[in-house]
């Protein structure tokens, strides 16, 4: 027993000094690998271990890291976060502003346009022409997505060439012609109107003949019950009806006016961004 | 004679020199200069930026089959009704259910699920409390949907 309990004593201590942990270069190291294997998760909980134990602030571009963990793991309010820090701690000028539009494309992500035209507006960005282009193009997306589409084609125009310039007009016009066009008021007040014209108008046929027929065969019954039974029965019996599928037609136009308008919206946008995306190749 | 000609290979053997110098030194600095802007290229992250505004089209829910096998007369009819019913009538009416899923979609669960005698039960039930004044504690409420979640259990 006395024996044992030596043994032990000596292999525990002889254990004790010889045992490692893991210092922080390694943790790193390792979590730099598992980044670039893609294993967000792994790195992610290395990257936190070394945050938390880097006193010295040896490590100070690992909140980036984490901010791009969380980012590729799509979650973006903790990418956020990160990315914030990431731009206090950062130590040139470049690097916090690239943590800033990182930050702002976490809120893209959300839809969230107005927290990142927040991020934006409160940023100097480096006086370098990537800097003053990659500002301008993240400025206009944000006002894009809050619908201030003027002043985001005052910031596209800066960021295009003249030659292009001509391109990018038509392209907001033609989309400001659409939604003046499509106004989702005006086509709700033409189904008030009269049911299905509003549909009609948007372009889809289906929907105004089916609002069409539905309301109209409501009538016809309550004509049939107003000649059958009387006028009390008959709007008693099927003001309802009548009240829930007229107004849901009016419902219903105005939300294929707005469909209509998000998908033109999508165009749009694809349009710019391929026109964008030419300028900046040029640029080369 | 021979210091003149020693002169001039000197200056020839120093011109070629620099000149492979800038043969060398010119690719080198445009290798690097195309580097940066493809990497300041890449940096705008158009690639993330190019689905944004993607617009996701309403789709009217369809019947799903849950069994293998193929459908019999009645199971047929009420594939047929509850399609008949959300394409035409229900596409046009305002959104007047507090839950989800639609007491339609219940009722179409619940008979695939109990059959057709405790499925009609239970869709009865579910028309009987679909009202607004539903009791929001017993339910969950999804913010999103701006519905109460009541799923077939």
């Amino acid at each position: 027993m006395k024996l044992k309990t030596v043994f032990t004593a000596i292999f525990s201590f002889i254990i004790a000094f010889v045992a490692q942990g893991q210092s922080i270069d390694e943790t790193y190291r390792f979590a730099e690998k598992q980044f670039l294997a893609g294993n967000y998760e792994t790195a992610l909980i290395e990257y936190q271990r070394v945050a938390f134990f880097d006193a010295e602030g040896k490590y100070n571009s690992v909140y980036q890291k984490i901010g791009e963990s969380f980012y590729a793991e799509n979650q973006f309010d903790e990418a956020a976060r990160n990315f914030d820090i990431a731009a206090r701690v950062a130590e040139n000028d470049s690097l916090q502003a690239e943590m800033y539009f990182k930050k702002a494309m976490c809120f893209f992500k959300q839809h969230n346009y107005f927290f990142a035209l927040n991020e934006l507006l409160g940023l100097q960005p480096p006086k370098s022409s990537y800097f003053q282009q990659k500002h301008d193009l993240y400025t206009a997306i944000a006002l894009f997505g809050i619908e201030e589409y003027e002043t985001a084609y005052n910031h596209l125009s800066k960021i295009v060439d003249e030659e292009s310039l001509p391109e990018l007009t038509g392209i907001f016009n033609h989309f400001e012609k659409i939604r003046k066009r499509f106004r989702p008021e005006k086509v709700q007040t033409m189904s008030t109107i009269f049911p299905g014209i509003g549909q009609f108008y948007v372009g889809n046929i289906g929907s105004g003949l089916n609002s069409l027929v539905l309301i109209g065969g409501i009538g016809v019954i309550t004509i049939y019950i107003w000649q059958s039974y009387g006028f009390l029965d008959a709007v008693l019996s099927m003001s309802s009806w009548y009240y829930r599928y007229y107004s849901g037609g009016i419902k219903n136009a105005n939300s294929l006016a707005l469909e209509k308008i998000a998908r033109e919206r999508e165009i749009t946008y694809q349009e710019i961004i391929q026109l964008v995306e030419e300028n900046i190749s040029d640029t080369e | 004679m021979i210091s003149t000609t020693k002169r001039i290979i000197t200056i020839s053997s120093t011109i070629k020199l620099k000149f492979l110098k800038i043969a060398f030194l010119l690719p080198a600095l445009l290798l690097l200069t195309n580097f940066s802007v493809a990497q300041e290229k890449s940096n705008f992250e158009i690639d993330e930026l190019k689905n944004l505004f993607e617009h996701h089209h309403h789709e009217t829910p369809r019947y799903t089959q849950q069994s293998p096998k193929p459908k019999n007369e009645l199971e047929f009819l009420m594939a047929s009704g509850f399609n008949i019913y959300k394409t035409f009538i229900s596409s046009q009416d305002n959104p007047s259910c507090v839950f989800y899923p639609s007491c339609s979609e219940y009722t179409v669960q619940s008979l695939q699920q109990y059959g057709l005698f405790v499925g009609t039960l239970m869709s009865f039930d579910r028309l009987s409390r679909c009202h607004r004044l539903v009791k929001p504690d017993q339910y969950y409420f999804n913010p999103s949907k701006q519905r109460f979640y009541d799923p077939v259990r």
